[in-house]
């Protein structure tokens, strides 16, 4: 305590106290983000149904989740599988489309529009419009499909479509984002390399190894951890396209903690399962971490 | 001398204005009615409002029914900021049973309410025990079998002797649909099994499952009771229009949408479309539903006038509360024009009613027999697993016993799992 405030009365001195700087956006923080944090925590060792009075059932959610709930299980199966099918897409096709739009050609104004716009739409303005068009009696894409022959499918009633238009539309919305990173980042290297590696024989694909991508490394670590922490947060594809269908059996985590905390009114339980996931993040994203830095960091 | 004058009497002015504000009760009234039938409840309200101006001021607000009325709800309570009036739909109430207040028989004779005048079917989801209730029914809803008289005329049946069980159902079925182009493609169907509303699915079953003398739960509300020929059957009918009989289309079709443009010609569903399907303009006409199991049966439920217990601490608020309560009840006539049915057995066995709102009337002849799945607060859980087991039956990858006997696994799994 003494050291804070003796390290607040040094800055008087320098150029004026901080705390009055801090104040707003740390009672922001308290309120909205610390507090909630904490209650969450303290609330997934209850049951609290938000009517009657909490009950504390120590561990009882944890090992409940753990051992006795095969729902949790399939939900944490299909969020890996999202988020183990997306991630490299998600860090590989953005890089193709970044690689395309950094030449001039003739429209590159509208292709960049085009490819990188979708990811600033709102997810359910987005999604509401594939749920339209994905209809199987009155949606746009069956109507093709019916008018070139073709047996359309009920593309939300079987597993294996299901997940395949989740992920593609999470790539076609999502990739935007990823696509400027890159594009900033290629912007960055300078032509020199290319032209010295050009002179000494070096083909395109070489000259992508071996310029391109270690350039690209921060920012391909960068993205890779924000994709890996987004998909397995994946909620908004669920809720609107399937909930959770067909069978469940694309139910993820958040939307299943959505269901035990909203629906059977399982505060603790869906509090414990946020728990839970968030030890999931923590360990995929320190193994990452450790993984791509390695090389980064045994350079310097 | 003149301005002061004027002072005095402007302040004793406001004094008396605030002082009618002070005596009226302002109630807040949630309703999920987000549907067709919300502005009938607001004229309602409104109509109210105009006969007690002064009194009681009542504000109507709409909340999203489900998961969002529930949490709503929910939060309100426990922030002790609830609404003092809300129409609940049962199967939302059995979660706030114990939130709400409750009143005795010998309480609501005082306010002139007799509980003697409701239906019981729609009673029972408001009766703590015998003595005390914990809310109204506002009104009682269930299937109706709407059909399509031109397709019948046409079709050579007759459209003022519909179907009355299992055998002329499927026939007139089998008569109604048709290929009316000469196209290969069939245009005109005699039924559609499965396709929008997804609780529409367990319906339909809760109705052949009841005519077949089937339950849904064990008596002690532990275990499914439905894996058994009731069920089954009541799952393979149908499952067999579609691929035995073929008067069903094979994938997921919406029948609302069909049944109002002349695609469908047979379908069962409550009397909220009534006014719908009166303004696309098909020429249809409504019957209870044909007994395709052993006995009359019907899948119904209700909407609940109730009061939360933390809103009326205040004698004047609950005073207010139930005065609006009984009004909207014996109004409920009005209401019913809205495509319900009155739960009030004195509304309905009024010839007004009949003459007034002859759908409505013929959807309350299956009152008598109306029956609603266990008030568990589970219900909303064990739906989706019914409706999804039943997809898979629907579009052939399981058989009907195979999809049943799964649902009732999953039930099972469900009940346990409520401690």
């Amino acid at each position: 305590m003494r050291r804070i405030s003796g390290w607040l009365v040094r800055r008087r001195r320098e150029g004026g106290p901080i705390a009055p700087f801090l104040l707003p956006y740390l009672s922001f923080f308290s309120v909205f983000i610390a507090a909630p944090l904490v209650m969450g925590f303290l609330l997934s060792f209850y049951k609290w149904d938000l009517l009657s009075a909490p009950k504390f059932l120590g561990f009882g959610n944890y090992l409940y989740l753990l051992f006795r709930d095969s729902k949790f299980w399939t939900a944490v199966r299909n969020t890996f599988v999202f988020a183990g099918i997306s991630t490299p897409l998600l860090l590989v096709v953005p890089l193709l489309f970044a690689i395309a739009l950094n030449r001039d050609f003739r429209g590159r104004l509208w292709a960049m529009i085009g490819l990188i716009a979708p990811s600033f739409f709102p997810s359910a303005a987005v999604l509401l419009v594939w749920s339209w068009m994905l209809d199987v009696k009155v949606g746009i894409i069956n109507y093709y499909f019916q008018r070139w022959g073709l047996q359309p499918p009920a593309w939300l009633s079987d597993p294996a479509t299901t997940w395949l238009i989740i992920i593609g539309i999470t790539l076609w919305w999502s990739s935007g984002f990823n696509t400027i990173l890159y594009l900033s980042a290629l912007q960055k290297i300078p032509k020199e390399q290319y032209e010295a590696a050009a002179l000494d024989g070096a083909g395109s694909w070489a000259q992508f190894w071996h310029i391109t991508v270690p350039w690209l490394r921060n920012v391909m670590v960068f993205i890779s951890t924000m994709q890996v922490l987004s998909s397995f947060m994946i909620f908004d594809q669920i809720y609107i396209l399937t909930s959770g269908g067909p069978y469940g059996q694309t139910r993820t985590i958040v939307y299943y903690l959505y269901e035990t905390g909203f629906q059977r009114f399982q505060m603790g339980r869906a509090s414990a399962m946020s728990w839970l996931l968030f030890g999931f993040i923590a360990v995929f994203a320190i193994a990452q971490l450790e993984v791509m830095t390695k090389r980064v960091r045994a350079a310097e | 001398m003149r301005s002061q004058l004027k002072l005095v009497v402007g302040i004793l002015g406001v004094l008396f204005f605030a002082s009618c504000a002070f005596a009226q009760v302002t109630l807040n009234f949630w309703t999920p009615f987000t549907g067709p039938d919300g502005p009938y409840m607001e004229k309602l309200v409104n109509k109210f409002n105009e006969e007690h101006q002064g009194k009681i001021q009542v504000v109507f607000q709409v909340v999203p029914g489900g998961i969002e009325f529930n949490t709503n709800l929910a939060l309100a309570i426990s922030s002790k900021t609830a609404p003092e009036v809300v129409a609940i739909r049962r199967v939302d109430l059995v979660r706030f049973i114990t939130s709400m207040r409750s009143f005795t028989k010998e309480e609501l004779s005082k306010y002139g309410i007799d509980l003697a005048d409701f239906v019981p079917g729609p009673l029972q989801g408001v009766l703590i025990d015998d003595n005390t209730v914990c809310g109204l029914p506002l009104d009682a809803f269930c299937l109706g079998f709407y059909y399509n008289a031109d397709h019948f005329t046409a079709a050579g049946l007759d459209p003022n002797n519909p179907p009355a069980n299992r055998e002329s159902f499927i026939d007139a079925a089998q008569k109604l649909t048709k290929d009316l182009n000469g196209d290969g493609t069939i245009d005109q169907w005699g039924w559609f099994s499965f396709g929008g509303y997804t609780l529409r699915y367990v319906w339909q079953w809760y109705t052949l499952l009841f005519q077949n003398r089937g339950q849904i739960l064990t008596e002690d509300r532990k275990k499914a009771a439905f894996n058994n020929e009731a069920g089954i059957d009541a799952l393979a009918f149908y499952v067999d229009l579609i691929h035995k009989y073929g008067v069903a289309p094979k994938e997921p079709s919406d029948p609302e949408p069909a049944f109002a443009s002349g695609v469908l010609s047979m379908h069962f569903n409550g009397p909220w479309m009534l006014n719908l399907f009166k303004q696309q303009g098909v020429n249809f006409k409504v019957a209870p539903i044909p007994v395709l199991g052993q006995v009359p049966g019907v899948w119904g439920s209700s909407h609940i006038l109730a009061i939360p217990a933390v809103a009326v601490e205040d004698p004047a608020k609950l005073e207010a509360a139930v005065t609006f309560v009984k009004w909207l009840s014996e109004h409920s006539m009005e209401w019913a024009a809205a495509g319900q049915i009155p739960a009030r057995l004195s509304i309905l066995n009024n010839p007004r009613f009949k003459e007034a709102l002859p759908e409505q009337y013929v959807f309350s002849t299956q009152l008598p027999y109306f029956q609603s799945p266990p008030d568990i607060v589970a219900l909303a859980e064990i739906e989706t697993e019914l409706i999804s087991c039943m997809e898979s039956a629907f579009l052939g990858q399981k058989t009907p016993a195979e999809a049943i006997a799964e649902a009732a696994a999953a039930v099972d799994e469900i009940l346990a799992e409520q401690e």
